[in-house]
């Protein structure tokens, strides 16, 4: 098993590579001059906006200027700057913390709240308890995430104040509870169908009901035989979550003022900041890499079927 | 101990999960308790994430520029109208012709590392600004000076300006291209704050340390925490400061906020003092809100939109005056103002701003700034008599600014609904996008245009912009009268100068290189317990006389 990881850490770097190969020449497909977006208004002279555009090598062939940036990230060069000569990693750094316990934080009422209502759901199919969740997940998804966020911060935040209505610079967790929420709603709806599907099929599975002719009691037969079958599937949409969950949180960081990773990402594409767009969204394929291999171990833990030799 | 296959790999999980858990947990808790004030409260206002180093002659943008404007202190200060007091400077004398400037320092002004402010200490920093070598974009700003070239880089990449000259530690002299009797109103700009020798390295280039940490001379200091990086700037009154801006409140800390709508909402639940904007979202209602107190007030700047005179049909002669003028009375200013901006704009009656002395909208010939659908087709009408319009009308903007997509739809729609033609709006996803093509000369269309003033002088509304061969002069307008008249302002003083900027306004009304659209209004929100909030000339609070 220790080879499987390595070997998947090992496949990890041509992804990375790939990753930032493709990106790097997509934002480079974005036209315009970034140096023209820092001068503004005001003239600037030609030799300073190519002095400019060769201290980040704007003017080198595009493949030379991803080498470029490899250098720097490999070597974990301190002094790699954005376009607004401000270090990469320390920016990432600082937003790095507050995105993964937000993530974190909505991962863990997806999976609690949307596992326990689906289950219970799951086990009596059809009635009224799973219609009601039918009902209120299909809303739930149709609301886009930034209706629930302006509602719930006027309501929570400004009207009642029982929540902080932005996230402060010096956070706490109590801060981050509203948009975790906000954020985690849609996959709440949908974690609960999935397992609520899931566990409705595994009721009628032929092993379920070999447990049950052997003379099992009830609760053994759904907590061993049911509900850990029925994970796999749940496991898998939640730990691929966690990486869209960093990184689909622009809109949810964006009303709540929080300083995370997507809110970077948005400026630096908005701005042309190319090292920091390929740095940060590299962070954020990285993120998925690792998810998505802790994903597959959980699996052999619910599923004895599986065996990573 | 055995361990199951399935309990290790749960270990392995565990293992990894957790150091993801371990890594996002890190950081976040530093001490936020700074003193500095004794009693006084700190007061939080808006700010973004600055772009620059916080150099005076690096910083362009407003997220470094109101930090920096707090940090120091420059030869002159500006009142909440516009006009100037000495602040550093003892004394700031012209020769007869205004052409040579000589500034004496007070003496004992202090650095907060404890450095004298020397009269080395600005022409070192204006220097370093001028020369192209150090790549600062505030080079422009010294362009009026001899030595310079057109956009204020030194002639020929010199090293230092030759028309800087310290006479002794505490004046120097500063000679000019042209004659220009307000120079000084220039000199409160941050691109003029002197920098301490401890800022520049063995080799005379400004640190990257002093860029994250600058030494100043200002109201303020940065606090211990200073600038952390996309979070806040925080400062702390600088107990040595004895200007014109003394600080009235125990700090000022400019949190950084993604977008300026979640900042309305942090000022709505009280914890944020200040705003000193209003988002599109909450313009119709930030006026009857009780959760804030609301500010709305003509502002300094100025919205156009540019026909470049090398576009078909749209030359400087008969017929692209004509075809300029109709386009012009085309446009509803008054309805788009409402409509769109909710009255947070102001319709345009001159190429300047109301906020400035010797404003007045009594300009000669700017009746063709109003709505006048008659007219307007009877002079396009005769423009087509003599060169036939054919093609589309397009209007260039771009789109990540908030509202340029709605008043560019409304005002293509008013041209084409008055003038039947083709008009059509024309999206540009960035600024920079924008820019770039309007940089190059590559744009073949009209395209927004706006000017927000450096230093309070209606002349800075003009020369920079239509005069020949200007800096940002981007439709390449050029009239030897309007020239001259600039030039002839430049040295006047009193109503001779107003008189003869109203005559270069004339000519622009008539040739309208670019077309006057609106002013756009001050507007702000603070916490209720807020006081001591004006704005002054340049739409931003005097942060100094703030209060709660």
């Amino acid at each position: 098993m220790w080879w499987y990881v390595a070997k998947r850490l090992l496949q990890a770097i041509p992804v990375f590579l790939g990753a930032t190969l493709i990106i790097f020449f997509l934002t480079k497909l974005r036209p315009g001059d970034p140096i023209l977006g820092l001068t503004g208004n005001k003239p600037v002279s030609p030799e300073v906006r190519q002095a400019l555009r060769d201290q980040f090598h704007l003017n080198d062939f595009v493949g030379l200027q991803w080498l470029y940036f490899l250098k720097d990230v490999v070597t974990f060069n301190p002094n790699f700057v954005g376009l607004d000569g401000q270090p990469v990693f320390e920016k990432i750094g600082n937003a790095l913390p507050v995105t993964g316990t937000l993530a974190l934080l909505a991962l863990a009422m997806d999976a609690v709240i949307g596992i326990v209502v689906g289950t219970i759901a799951g086990l009596r199919r059809n009635g009224w308890f799973d219609s009601v969740t039918l009902v209120i997940s299909l809303i739930l998804l149709s609301i886009p995430i930034f209706v629930v966020g302006f509602v719930l911060q006027f309501l929570f935040g400004v009207k009642w104040g029982v929540f902080a209505a932005t996230v402060p610079v010096d956070w706490k967790i109590t801060d981050l509870l509203l948009p975790a929420f906000v954020l985690a709603i849609a996959n709440i709806a949908t974690t609960t169908r999935l397992t609520r599907t899931s566990v409705a099929n595994n009721m009628t599975a032929d092993h379920v009901r070999t447990a049950r002719a052997k003379g099992l009691a009830g609760p053994v037969v759904i907590r061993n035989h049911v509900l850990r079958n029925s994970l796999v599937p749940v496991v898998t949409y939640i730990g691929i979550n966690l990486g869209s969950l960093m990184a689909g949180a622009i809109i949810t960081e964006g009303i709540f003022n929080v300083q995370g990773i997507g809110n970077l990402a948005f400026g630096a594409v908005s701005r042309g900041d190319t090292p920091l767009t390929v740095a940060v969204v590299s962070v954020m394929v990285m993120l998925y890499v690792f998810m998505s291999l802790i994903v597959d171990l959980l699996y052999a833990v619910l599923d004895p079927r599986i065996r990573y030799a | 101990m055995r361990l199951s296959r399935r309990t290790r790999l749960a270990g392995v999980a565990l293992i990894a999960a957790g150091s993801l858990t371990l890594a996002a947990c890190g950081g976040g808790s530093d001490d936020k308790s700074e003193g500095g004030g004794g009693s006084k409260s700190v007061i939080t206002v808006y700010g973004t994430n600055p772009q620059n180093p916080l150099i005076p002659t690096a910083t362009n943008e407003v997220g470094g520029g109101d930090p920096l404007d707090n940090l120091f202190s420059g030869l002159v200060a500006y009142n909440t109208d516009g006009s100037v007091d000495n602040d550093v400077a003892e004394s700031i004398k012209p020769n007869e012709d205004s052409t040579v400037w000589t500034v004496k320092l007070k003496s004992g002004k202090k650095f907060t590392d404890g450095s004298p402010v020397t009269a080395e200490s600005f022409v070192k920093a204006w220097n370093y600004g001028a020369n192209p070598a150090n790549k600062q974009l505030n080079n422009y700003f010294f362009y009026p000076i001899k030595g310079t070239d057109d956009v204020g880089n030194t002639v020929g990449g010199a090293k230092t300006v030759s028309g800087l000259k310290v006479i002794d530690d505490t004046s120097f002299s500063i000679t000019l291209k042209a004659s220009e009797s307000d120079f000084p109103l220039r000199l409160g700009y941050s691109a003029y704050f002197p920098v301490p020798d401890s800022a520049y390295d063995s080799a005379g280039k400004i640190t990257k340390e002093y860029g994250n940490k600058p030494i100043g001379n200002g109201p303020y200091m940065l606090s211990k925490t200073g600038w952390e990086k996309n979070k806040q700037i925080s400062l702390v009154p600088n107990p040595d400061y004895d200007g014109p801006h003394k600080a009235k409140n125990g700090g000022l800390t400019f949190k950084f906020f993604n977008s300026v709508d979640s900042a309305y909402t942090a000022v709505q639940s009280g914890t944020l003092d200040v705003l000193d904007q209003v988002p599109p979202s909450a313009l119709t209602t930030f006026e009857s809100d009780s959760a804030v107190k609301a500010y709305n007030e003509p502002g300094s700047s100025f919205s156009s939109f540019t026909i470049p005179e090398r576009l078909a049909h749209f030359g400087n002669d008969e017929e692209g005056r004509l075809r300029r003028a109709a386009i012009s009375e085309a446009i509803n200013r008054p309805e788009i103002t409402e409509k769109v901006f909710n009255n947070a704009r102001t319709p345009a009656s001159d190429f300047t701003s109301p906020v400035l002395d010797g404003w007045t909208d009594k300009v000669a010939g700017n009746e063709v700034l109003k709505f006048n659908a008659e007219d307007a087709k009877a002079k396009w009408a005769q423009a087509d008599k003599i060169s036939k319009w054919s093609g589309k009308f397009q209007l260039a903007y771009n789109n990540d600014g908030a509202g340029n997509k709605e008043f560019s739809e409304a005002m293509a729609n008013q041209i084409k609904n008055t003038l039947g033609i083709d008009a059509e709006p024309k999206a540009y996803p960035t600024f920079d996008e924008l820019r770039t093509v309007v940089t190059d000369r590559s744009i073949k269309t009209p395209f927004r245009t706006g000017w927000q003033a450096d230093y309070p002088s209606m002349l800075n509304y003009l020369g920079p912009i239509y005069a020949t061969g200007a800096g940002s002069n981007d439709g390449d307008y050029s009239n030897k009268e309007f020239d001259q008249l600039i030039q002839q302002a430049s040295a006047a003083t009193g109503d001779d100068r107003y008189k003869l900027i109203g005559e270069a306004q004339a000519i622009l009304m008539k040739d309208l290189p670019a077309i006057p659209l609106w002013y756009q209004n001050a507007t702000a929100v603070t916490g209720k317990d807020l006081k001591g909030f004006v704005f002054n000339w340049k739409q931003k609070p005097d942060y100094y006389a703030l209060s709660k």
